[in-house]
């Protein structure tokens, strides 16, 4: 890890590309940090079976 | 003449292939990103697999998301994504070639039986209190013993007390058919008559972390007469609030189904000798699948000079290492405890004895840290409604941040000491 690799790529909460505006990649990286939080929040109470989040999340019926 | 020689260059530990299970993390990790992104279009539908109640905020964000122009959006989300996983694999080579390792040499051994050995961390301080430490019988003792200036034990001793702290050691071929009776019986009572010696006969304090911590209540119940007081840090009692635990168990298809799980450890067993630490750690990451890339992205950007890397790097350390568990006592942990309760229904019995908290006058401290994943505070406070004598303390920590993380030496640290140190609650 050093400051001189990282200088050269994106980091997160950065990512930019030709086509994506600074906009998006910002709303991106705020969007990735909820479901990343909701992910979190959701193996308080159990691990989560990725693959079958849609059945198994706990606002699912 | 002799040129005076450089101080040897630190070398870290071999951390190929680490964090275990290094595979799983890392799938688990694109899978999270994956996810999300994948789900992103949902976002303004009633769709959305919100995997926990949303805030407005939550669904405001979702459907800004949803809203955007299709394409954009998805190589938007993709680039963070790819930039997350990036930066958690340069917190993971951080970490494997850090320089960094515990270099703590053990204190004086005054008792080895088996595997087992007892650490006396106050030979070189006398009048110091005897403690027995219990620690768990999955890690080692070490987090116990962090760092020459990270340890809970070196602590209690600089502060009035003598700790002798359990190692339960890595099985030995006539140990992997011990069952946590034996453990008890062959073990941590003889190790407990050994510090009564040392205290001159009388009643003798017991700390006990983890599983170490519900052993010790087991102790307590065979030998209430001797024991003078108990803490317990993070110790589970009342299995049925380990649901972290017990779905990890269920995602294995061997929640309910005992028989299955029997067979399973046996089989494990029988192929290694005992249960290799790495099994287990299966089963620990599928407790939070997104943990390991929040951890070592978080890791990723830590200055050089942070007083926090190092022990990152020793305490990850400590969590890849570990002895193997024996397969009767992972089957009792996890079948006996975990998918039956024994210890709350009150048929728990150690070598035909039934272990009953509630006749356990001595005073009690229980820490449940209000994070802790691995024992839920509900877990183990639940022993306050059973023991007669007992104070419970929430530090804002987790199960294993309450005892190495830095606010541990002004909290946890120094509640210990104060409970150990007083004549009486």
């Amino acid at each position: 890890m050093t400051a001189d690799r990282n200088a050269t790529k994106s980091q997160p909460g950065q990512a930019a590309g030709d086509t994506a505006s600074d906009e998006l990649a910002a709303l991106a990286a705020r969007y990735l940090d909820m479901w990343e939080r909701h992910m979190s929040d959701l193996a308080r109470d159990g691990p989560v079976e990725l693959s079958g989040i849609s059945t198994r999340s706990k606002t699912s019926p | 003449m002799n040129a005076p020689q450089p101080p040897p260059t630190p070398v870290g530990a071999d951390r190929h292939g680490l964090p275990a299970p290094l595979v799983q993390h890392l799938a688990a990790a694109v899978e999270v990103l994956e996810s999300g992104a994948r789900f992103a279009p949902l976002g303004d539908t009633d769709r959305f697999p919100w995997p926990c109640a949303p805030t407005d905020a939550d669904r405001a964000l979702a459907r800004a998301v949803a809203n955007a122009p299709s394409v954009e959006m998805a190589l938007a989300l993709r680039l963070e994504a790819a930039a997350r996983l990036s930066e958690m694999l340069d917190g993971l080579k951080r970490y494997q070639t850090s320089p960094h390792c515990r270099t703590l040499d053990d204190p004086k051994v005054v008792w080895r039986q088996g595997s087992a050995r007892l650490l006396d961390f106050g030979a070189d301080q006398p009048g110091g209190r005897p403690l027995l430490v219990a620690p768990s019988l999955i890690n080692s003792h070490h987090v116990l013993d962090l760092d020459h200036d990270w340890s809970l034990v070196r602590h209690l001793a600089a502060n009035g007390l003598r700790p002798f702290l359990l190692d339960w050691g890595e099985p030995l071929m006539n140990e992997r058919s011990f069952t946590l009776s034996d453990y008890l019986a062959q073990r941590l009572i003889p190790a407990f008559d050994l510090v009564r010696q040392e205290a001159g006969g009388g009643k003798v304090p017991l700390l006990g972390y983890c599983m170490g911590g519900t052993l010790t209540i087991a102790l307590s119940s065979l030998r209430s007469m001797d024991v003078e007081r108990i803490a317990l840090i993070g110790s589970p009692w009342d299995f049925s609030h380990m649901t972290p635990m017990r779905s990890a168990l269920a995602a294995l298809g061997v929640a309910g189904e005992p028989s299955v799980l029997s067979d399973m450890i046996n089989r494990v067993g029988a192929c290694f000798g005992a249960i290799p630490m790495t099994a287990l750690q299966v089963v620990f990451a599928q407790l939070d699948p997104g943990l390991a890339a929040r951890k070592f992205r978080r890791f990723a950007r830590l200055p050089e000079t942070a007083a926090d890397l190092r022990k990152f790097v020793l305490i990850e350390d400590w969590l890849n290492a570990g002895p193997a568990l024996s397969a009767p006592a992972a089957k009792a942990a996890l079948i006996d405890w975990h998918l039956d309760n024994t210890t709350m229904r009150g048929t728990w019995k150690v070598n035909g004895q039934l272990i009953r908290p509630e006749t356990v006058a001595a005073p009690t401290l229980i820490c449940a840290a209000t994070e802790d994943r691995i024992t839920p505070p509900r877990a183990t406070e639940a022993l306050a409604a059973i023991m007669p004598n007992v104070r419970i303390s929430r530090p804002k920590a987790g199960h294993v941040g309450m005892v190495v993380g830095s606010g541990a030496p002004k909290s946890l640290w120094s509640e210990l000491t104060n409970f150990f140190r007083a004549e009486a609650l």
